[in-house]
């Protein structure tokens, strides 16, 4: 079975909600699984997202679903947070954090990467 | 160059002859380059002696099976092209079945491997995700074309 990187840059929305589905079909497999946030995809983490308001689903709770299809492996791109002024603590999924070092290992490692 | 970017040279990854592409397409034929660059990138490989599996259409690439669209007649039509190319290479297409249903492309109903209802376009199944994940594991390497 091949390893996985999901590389998510873009903010919540349909569109994450789709590689999010993508991701769980990727734990009901058992495929190996990572997920990395970067740039704009740090708002996927943000912490007091109501999509309800603008009639949309949550993408932070669909986000924590992936604990559930045994995908653990999520790590945010601390530069990205930072540039946005995302702190941790303001973080509705737990993710470790990662800069440029170890953003370049998950690609190296990972046999597959899917982007959105 | 932005320092994240600055990586191996990609030449290390450069492909022998031989190998098994699967491509993920998120784009959509009428508003992004996706499914266009994709097509291009699977003719350059098959012509360098590689295969492609599967071509997986996600997201608004799955209405690229949308069996009545029709292009101005003075542009490419993507979708004819890619079905043509597959037909002669014998690579598989699959639009996702939830994508697929979220655009009124295709039921959520028409979930089944190779089922294709009238609203898809020739050449091109509805399929589940569990398509890509096996598309990714029987291939030597998978493209992402983003949206």
């Amino acid at each position: 079975m091949r390893s996985v990187l999901y590389l998510v840059r873009k903010p919540p929305g349909i569109h994450a909600n789709e590689l999010i589905d993508m991701m769980l079909v990727s734990g009901v497999f058992e495929q190996p699984t990572q997920v990395l946030f970067l740039d704009d995809g740090v708002w996927q983490l943000n912490a007091g997202q109501d999509a309800g308001i603008v009639g949309r689903k949550d993408t932070s709770s669909a986000l924590g679903a992936l604990d559930a299809y045994g995908i653990q492996a999520l790590f945010a791109h601390k530069p990205s947070l930072d540039a946005r002024g995302i702190a941790r603590e303001r973080t509705a999924v737990e993710a470790r954090l990662v800069g440029d070092d170890g953003m370049r290992a998950l690609l190296r490692d990972a046999d597959v990467v899917v982007t959105d | 160059m932005d320092k994240r970017f600055d990586c191996e040279p990609a030449m290390k990854n450069e492909a022998p002859a031989g190998m098994q592409f699967s491509l993920l397409v998120q784009g959509a034929p009428a508003a992004s380059d996706a499914p266009a660059a994709a097509l291009r990138f699977a003719q350059a490989a098959v012509a360098a002696g590689h295969r492609i599996h599967r071509a997986f259409f996600h997201g608004e690439g799955a209405s690229i099976a949308h069996g009545g669209a029709a292009p101005p007649q003075d542009e490419t039509d993507v979708a004819r092209a890619w079905a043509d190319f597959a037909r002669r290479h014998d690579i598989s297409l699959v639009a996702c079945v939830a994508s697929a249903a979220r655009r009124g492309v295709a039921t959520a109903e028409s979930g089944g491997a190779g089922d294709a209802p009238a609203a898809v376009r020739d050449g091109f199944v509805i399929g589940g995700l569990g398509q890509m994940i096996e598309a990714m594991n029987a291939a030597d390497r998978t493209v992402t074309f983003g949206a």
